[in-house]
């Protein structure tokens, strides 16, 4: 369960901020940020991940208040619990396939990468078809095949929150369609919460919440299967 | 951590061409004062090692120095030359043994010194294959002149002639070589040896009847390798002229004049007690001696000591351009550090903590200097292998 009461965040010098009353949102929820961008979609995600840290209020993910937390204890948190999957993939290309899977690990100085933790991305590889690409270089694969290993290094550590940034941008219709696929599926496999910041309507429907951030929590929009939300954006930050 | 050297890794193969520029950068720096450092103690043992062996040496009056390399590395002339009398001075004193030698002459560009076999002994220079001196005309060669010429045994090493304009001089001499010597890393390697009268031969003081080669077809050239009787055409106004001792004709190969007066370019003078060296520096205390006597090791520290003062200089040179490499390394790292800022990004918003940023460029920087260290190393190493066989120091 992620709970957030009372949480505000200002950029200061963007004169930007975003307060969020009460949120809850259940283990295994899908919920879709939508919104024009530079509506404060990101931020939200970065607060729920603890990249940032909010001026007041509490974030709490099953029991745990990522708001008392220290900056070591939220890294712990984002590499344990959360897989990120960003707009640019931002995948490294000096690694090859299986390496940019495994970056997790590697970046993790607690954690020795162990040979289970190449099988798992092997398996992972292979759930995303991307088996026969594991020792390609990034810049020899397709713009689909790079959105995969940025989703397969997000479910690497078997997170609770796979949180994705406009990860269908730019992309055909049939290709999005496969990819919000694929990020269900394997959020529904490993029964983590999916969050999804996205500007695209259209998928919105097949979330389970839509929290809309061109409108308050009062908006049309909260109508549509979605649970109420407390929320208020102040101000708009520059795209 | 081997997540972080892995990273590193990757990231300085994918950037080869600028790693390997770094790694150049760092060598030069590392390498420059290491080489430096290790040329000029290697160059001072040599050349203390060569002066402390050797207590005095007696020449004609003038440059101390000259006579000192002169003797000592058979580099240079003393401007004026002494005689066998100065040497029997010093026989005759009884004061210390006397070596004379006459290095006046080259061989394929190799000095030839002209020296009595005490100085074989003095040097504990071994004949390792052949024999020493049996007539004049005989030769031995330094282990580097036998590997360069590619000489071996009975093969006919020429003199090179004094002065090519020089018609009426004497004839070149084709020397036997009877002994190849041990390699010593001095350099003594880096000549060849004779009995004094074969270099008084060579200097045309000495010179037999019988075998003069004049005007007749060579069978040898003047390196040493044979022609065919075809290959050279018989009336070739080219012909080569020179003289060849052998067993027919070494009998006939006198000198003329007071022996005396035959020339020699330096002595070495071994006393025999501190006392004995004491008593003969006195000797050639008279400001109207025509001759000198020097003690090496005096003569060589105080070369020395000019080059420790260029040493220092350079010295200066590499600490300022240390500092400007690491300098441009700074701001290479800090460059590097924010073109890859969203790169980083993605790393701390995937869970890395700064520090884990630090470490990697540090790791990074490790690995570089590391590589850089081993190829210093290696080259240093290489030196250290070929440093005896160059001539400079040897």
């Amino acid at each position: 369960m992620l709970e957030i009461d009372d949480l505000e965040f200002r950029y200061e010098r963007e004169g930007f901020g975003l307060r969020v009353s009460s949120l809850r949102i259940a283990s295994g929820e899908s919920v879709a940020l939508v919104g024009p961008s530079g509506c404060g979609k990101t931020t939200l995600l970065n607060l729920v991940a603890g990249i940032v840290v909010p001026s007041d209020g509490n974030v709490r993910f099953e029991g745990r208040e990522l708001t008392r937390l220290d900056d070591a204890g939220r890294r712990a948190f984002r590499i344990s619990s959360v897989g990120m999957v960003f707009q640019e993939f931002e995948l490294l290309e000096y690694l090859n396939v299986e390496e940019n899977i495994l970056l997790p690990f590697l970046l993790n100085s607690s954690q020795r990468l162990r040979p289970e933790s190449r099988t798992a991305a092997g398996e992972l590889a292979e759930s995303l078809g991307l088996n026969p690409l594991l020792h390609r270089r990034i810049d020899l694969l397709s713009h689909g095949e790079r959105q995969r290993v940025a989703i397969a290094r997000a479910l690497i550590t078997n997170p609770q929150l796979l949180l994705t940034d406009e990860p269908t941008g730019n992309l055909d219709p049939a290709t999005r369609d496969r990819i919000v696929d694929l990020l269900f599926k394997q959020a529904a496999t490993r029964q983590a919460t999916l969050f999804m910041a996205t500007h695209d309507h259209s998928l919105v429907h097949r979330f389970d919440r839509v929290i809309d951030f061109s409108t308050p929590a009062d908006s049309g929009i909260e109508l549509l299967r979605n649970k109420p939300v407390d929320l208020t954006v102040h101000g708009e930050k520059d795209s | 951590m081997n997540g972080t050297f892995l990273l590193a890794r990757r990231y300085l193969w994918h950037h080869r061409v600028r790693s390997a520029v770094l790694v150049g950068c760092l060598t030069l720096m590392f390498l420059l004062p290491i080489g430096l450092q290790f040329f000029s103690t290697h160059l001072e043992a040599r050349l203390t090692e060569r002066a402390s062996a050797t207590p005095l040496v007696v020449g004609s009056a003038g440059s101390e120095l000259e006579l000192a390399l002169h003797a000592l590395y058979f580099r240079g002339q003393p401007s004026r030359e002494t005689t066998v009398a100065e040497s029997n001075r010093i026989s005759e004193s009884d004061l210390a043994k006397s070596i004379p030698m006459l290095v006046r002459f080259k061989a394929e560009g190799w000095p030839i010194v002209g020296t009595s076999s005490d100085y074989l002994r003095f040097r504990n220079l071994k004949v390792a294959k052949g024999h020493s001196w049996n007539r004049r005309g005989d030769c031995l060669l330094g282990a580097t002149v036998a590997k360069q010429l590619s000489l071996d045994l009975d093969d006919g090493l020429m003199t090179e002639p004094e002065n090519v304009f020089e018609l009426d001089g004497s004839f070149p001499l084709r020397m036997r070589v009877v002994g190849l010597l041990a390699e010593t890393g001095s350099p003594d390697d880096n000549a060849v040896f004779v009995e004094l009268e074969t270099a008084w031969i060579i200097a045309g003081i000495g010179h037999g009847h019988a075998s003069s080669r004049k005007n007749r077809l060579p069978d040898v050239s003047s390196n040493g390798k044979t022609f065919g009787k075809t290959d050279v055409p018989e009336h070739d106004a080219a012909l080569i002229e020179f003289t060849e001792i052998t067993e027919e004709n070494a009998s006939s190969f006198h000198f003329h004049g007071d022996r005396n007066n035959f020339p020699l370019t330096a002595i070495l003078a071994i006393p025999h007690d501190e006392e004995s060296e004491t008593l003969l520096l006195g000797r050639y205390l008279a400001d109207d001696d025509p001759a000198q006597v020097i003690r090496p090791v005096e003569v060589i520290g105080e070369l020395l000591a000019i080059v420790m003062r260029i040493r220092q200089l350079f010295e200066l040179a590499f600490a300022a351009m240390a500092i400007v490499t690491a300098a441009m390394l700074i701001l290479f790292v800090v460059l590097a550090v924010q073109i890859r800022q969203r790169e980083f990004a993605t790393m701390f918003r995937i869970g890395c903590g700064r520090f884990m940023i630090f470490r990697l460029v540090g790791a990074e920087l490790l690995i570089l200097f590391t590589i850089s260290g081993l190829v210093t190393v290696l080259i240093t190493g290489a030196f250290i292998c070929v440093a005896p066989r160059l001539s400079l120091l040897a």
